[in-house]
């Protein structure tokens, strides 16, 4: 690892917080643990950083934290926890039609721990993955919630998401009948 | 599910569920069944869309379909496998996988084939024609090739043959095979046949030439081997059979048993000249029939 991969990123999160390593005050919320840095690296898992500091070079970054509009502090702060985890997993093949194959439903150990987070952040951590662009995080996230729909009813789904039933009772008959045969495990 | 949920990502989500879960998921709200009813990668997955044939693609069978009709979804080995006498030669054997889909053949297995019509028929939801799985395609990408063959023999293997052949449109997704159309022929085939004094057969089969683990040059070989005869495109083909008592040298006549209840307009098919066939090698399926 060259020198400039060991520059240090600062970030700042749409509530103001500029995430700076060596500031950061340590294990302040759930298992978060300090990373010991952070670095290009680890910044460098989200395509969108990337492509951003390329764009702008060494140079044009200096000291600057880089804004990330739509993450708040508490997510992001979990976004680079997974990124520091999984810093030097191999990038991931850019064909995503042979990759959407392989696809199955496992969770590695430490991302299912990882995940074991309350609803909400779960769904701000996929929506702050997309925005990044961290496919692999993305992934985990996606098959997270996938694995909470399977094998359930509408019913028990609309209740574990709390989501409110908006068929006329007609046309959810009309929907049930079509899928009845499917219903039978 | 958060409104905020981008579509993109939702479908995302959705993509991890195995059909089952998918169909079901389409009664939770109005957002979930839009999604899932829009998205092409989802309709493909459900096999209710068909997916491109590219050069290098291979056929994946219906997966669901095979679980919920165990009796009839099938696969046959051997000389069980076309259904008829044992010495018939019939060169399916290019085709690296046969699945049977219905199998109304064998008058020999008819405790089996009464037992298969009387698990379909305590099972309400499969039977109603709005279920969902008479939209589906037994397999993807769809085979473009469907074959409809009323066949006459008589105990000495004199043939007639009367064939409807044709290449679906590549265009129109609509114009492929589902397995409703399907299911209907081989049903009304089978009431219209049930106690009646000829003994006849009906073959359902998918064959899918282009199956995984196909080794090229071994297909290259045997297509070698068998010179002209290359090997037929993946094809839904639909057979009867139908025997004559024994009536001399004479080749049989027509027997008025047909699968005569399809109509061909629901298929939108394209019939071909007889140039256009040399795509579709019938030989293949003929290798018996005398002059």
């Amino acid at each position: 690892m060259s020198d400039a991969k060991l520059q240090k990123i600062l970030l700042q999160s749409n509530d103001g917080v500029t995430i700076d390593v060596g500031k950061s005050p340590p294990l302040d919320i759930g298992f978060w643990r300090t990373p010991p840095s952070l670095y290009r690296a680890v910044a460098e898992r989200s395509v969108l950083i990337r492509n951003m500091l390329e764009d702008l070079g060494d140079e044009g970054i200096g000291n600057q934290a880089i804004p990330i509009p739509n993450v708040n502090e508490a997510v992001l702060k979990k976004v680079i926890e997974w990124c520091d985890h999984h810093r030097n997993d191999p990038v991931q093949p850019a064909d995503e039609e042979a990759d959407t194959r392989k696809k199955t439903t496992d969770i590695e150990e430490w991302d299912q721990k990882f995940m074991q987070v309350d609803q909400e952040m779960l769904f701000e951590v996929i929506l702050a993955a997309n925005y990044l662009d961290i496919k692999p995080l993305l992934d985990v996230g996606c098959k997270t919630v996938a694995n909470m729909i399977k094998g359930k009813s509408p019913e028990e789904i609309r209740k574990t998401f709390n989501i409110t039933n908006d068929f006329t009772p007609e046309e959810e008959e009309h929907i049930r009948r079509e899928n009845e045969w499917a219903e039978d495990r | 599910m958060k409104h905020s949920m981008p579509t993109e990502v939702f479908e995302a989500i959705l993509a991890n569920l195995d059909m089952r879960d998918l169909l079901l998921a389409q009664r939770v709200s109005r957002r979930w069944r839009d999604v899932i009813t829009a998205s092409p990668t989802l309709q493909q997955k459900l096999f209710m869309q068909p997916i491109p044939r590219r050069n290098d693609s291979t056929t994946e069978p219906n997966p669901l379909l095979e679980s919920i009709f165990p009796a009839l979804f099938r696969q046959l080995e051997g000389p069980e496998r076309f259904g008829h006498k044992s010495g018939e030669k019939v060169a399916f054997d290019d085709h690296q996988l046969n699945r049977l889909f219905a199998n109304t053949n064998n008058y020999s297995h008819e405790e089996e084939r009464q037992e298969a019509f009387k698990w379909l028929r305590d099972r309400p939801a499969l039977l109603r024609g709005e279920a969902s799985w008479r939209r589906m395609f037994a397999a993807k990408p769809p085979p473009r090739t469907f074959v409809i063959s009323d066949e006459v023999c008589n105990c000495l293997c004199h043939y007639s043959i009367n064939r409807d052949r044709g290449v679906l449109g590549d265009e129109e997704p609509g114009q492929r095979v589902r397995l409703g159309v399907l299911y209907d022929m081989v049903i009304s085939f089978y009431e219209e046949t049930l106690g009646g004094k000829t003994p006849c057969s009906l073959d359902w089969f998918l064959a899918l030439s282009d199956s995984v683990g196909d080794d090229d040059d071994e297909a290259e070989a045997r297509g070698a081997s068998i010179g002209k005869h290359a090997r037929p495109p993946p094809a839904v083909i639909v057979r009867n059979m139908t025997w004559m008592h024994c009536s001399g040298d004479s080749t049989p006549g027509e027997t008025g048993v047909k699968i005569a209840d399809f109509d061909m307009k629901l298929i939108d098919w394209i019939e071909l000249e007889t140039d256009d066939l040399q795509e579709f090698n019938f030989d293949a399926f003929d290798s018996d029939v005398e002059d």
